[in-house]
Formats: structure tokens, sequence, C-alpha cells
């Protein structure tokens, strides 16, 4: 695949669930894991209709109803025909929650980053994505620290939250 | 590469600095964004490693437990899906983890060169499954659902 199928990828997942579970395999043949698993039961999702319930989520289109906007923006693809990494920009506006905080609506941004492997049909087999939730968590008022410990000049004690 | 380079990488995380920078290219992009780590400089890179080499339980620093999922790809290219159990750590994201155990789950892409050394590293892991272990809320996924907001 290259960067045009991802961002046909980012496109549906955003914004048409349908075409999205179009790009997997048959049901029971793929898996998509879109944060850790704890339980591959409630975790891992291997076929449409709960690609529809748990994702479909991500391609809402009304404004008002406190699901949010969600786009995602591709920015590289590092691969081929048969597997390869997306990094996207995330973006979503209007949602009320952001992982259960109250986000009142506001705009939210962060990065991520998607693997896909495709079987010889090019369909995908497998979906290894992760949100690069701090930044949104600190927009949000948590009290996340990401300091630069590698600095030369590092200073410990700013390794706590004040 | 494969599952054994995977093993073999984490194994030098735990050895020594020294160990693992040895796997990677002179010239290389190292980048864990969620740490606001994007790094090509080797002295820099000693440092990242330098805490997970850490091999006294009591300061505080942890012992930092990978072990690896699976490994998806070729000799040129490919991911690591791992876990992540920190043991006696006091202190991650800035937040007090002392006596809180946790752990998480995260993937790394690589891209090797003809000699087999790293040349690109791509990290990417689930920060909210640490906050939900610390008693705040972060729900496990973004996907918002309708029973959720009562429409």
């Amino acid at each position: 695949m290259n960067l045009d199928y991802a961002k046909q990828w980012a496109e549906a997942l955003g914004n048409d669930t349908n075409a999205y579970a179009e790009l997997y395999a048959p049901d029971g043949e793929f898996a998509i894991e879109q944060h850790m698993v704890d339980d591959h039961m409630d975790d891992t999702i291997t076929d449409r209709a709960t690609i529809h319930a748990r994702v479909g989520g991500l391609a809402n289109d009304d404004p008002d109803n406190g699901l949010g906007r969600h786009t995602f923006t591709v920015t590289e693809f590092i691969g081929d025909e048969r597997f390869g990494l997306i990094h996207w920009d995330y973006a979503v506006e209007g949602a009320s929650h952001y992982r259960g905080i109250p986000a009142d609506g506001r705009r939210l941004e962060t990065k991520g980053s998607t693997f896909l492997q495709f079987n010889a049909d090019g369909k995908i087999v497998l979906e290894s994505t992760h949100f690069n939730d701090n930044p949104v968590f600190q927009a949000l008022g948590l009290p996340i620290l990401t300091p630069h410990y590698w600095d030369a000049n590092f200073d410990p004690a700013t390794l706590v939250a004040g | 590469m494969n599952y054994a380079f995977a093993i073999k990488w984490l194994k030098a995380f735990r050895t020594s600095p020294e160990e693992v920078c040895a796997l990677y290219a002179d010239d290389f992009l190292f980048e864990d964004l969620m740490l606001d780590q994007s790094i090509t400089d080797k002295d820099d890179l000693h440092r990242v490693f330098a805490p997970y080499a850490n091999k006294d339980p009591d300061n505080g620093i942890g012992i930092h437990n990978f072990r690896i999922r699976s490994y998806t790809g070729d000799e040129r290219s490919g991911l690591i899906r791992w876990e992540w159990t920190p043991i006696s750590a006091a202190v991650f994201l800035g937040l007090d983890v002392k006596d809180k155990p946790f752990w998480t789950q995260g993937h790394t892409f690589h891209v090797y060169n003809e000699e087999g050394k790293i040349v690109r590293e791509s990290s990417w892991w689930d920060s909210a499954q640490v906050l939900r272990a610390l008693g705040l809320t972060a729900e496990k996924t973004v996907t918002p659902t309708r029973s959720a907001v009562g429409v």
C-alpha cells in the first residue's frame, strides 16, 4: 500500500464506517486493536458488527449530538503492499467527553499511529492503533508531565507535578 | 528483523544504555512523541535509555520489565508489540506511582539498514491505562458511543 491508500483508510475511519469496514478481510479473519488488551473478547474487534459498534462513533457527522466530529489526517506511510505504519494527526470538535473526561465540545488535537498488515487480496488482517493521549489529557487539565530527562542539563526536581 | 531481535532489543534496554544504543545506526531518528522525544543524537539516546537499565529496586527509578507480544515484518522493517510493567517506580508522567502497580501495552515500528541497525523508531503506547491504574478517569476507548452521550 502507499500514502494514498493510507489517506483513504483515514478518511473512511473518520467519515464512513461502511467504507472503512470494506477495507478489512472477511469477518473472523482480521483483528483490530485500538487500545491495550485486557481481554480479547472485549478489546479485539474481529467482525463488522463490532466495527460498527466500537468504531462507528468516529464517523459521526452531527456536530451537535456530543459525539464529536473526528478528523484523521495522514502525515506519513512507511511500508509496502504487505504491511506499513501510518502516522496521523487527529482532531475532535464538539465532543462532550474524551475518554470519559468532560471536554465541553472544545477542539482537541493530538497525533497517533496505526500499523496495518494486508493479506494477498490487499485486505487488512491486522490493525494496531495507538493515540497519543498525553497532550489531550494536559489540555483537559490532568497533571501529566513529559519532562526532558534526557537533556544534558536536566533537573530531576522537575519530575513531579507541582 | 524478527521476534528474537525484539527480545535482544529489550534485553539490551535492561542491560545498559551502551548495549541498546549499539543497535542503532549512527544516523537515526528515535521518536516516542508521547514522551516528547524526537532524538537524533547518540548522547541524548544514551540518557533516554539510562532509566531502563536501572537495577536498584529501591531508588524509585523502577525495574522495567518489558515483554514482547509479537513481531510483524521482515529484515528491513516491522512492528514490535510489547507490554511494559515497571516495578517499584516512584514517578511516571509526573504522577506519583509509588506503591501503585500499573502496566500498559504499546507498539514500536522499526526501520533497519543493510547492516541490521535501527535507523528509524516510532513508539506509541496506551497512557490512558496508566491513568486508570492510578484511579483517574480515562476510559479505554476514544470512540464515543451514543449511549454515553444520551443520543
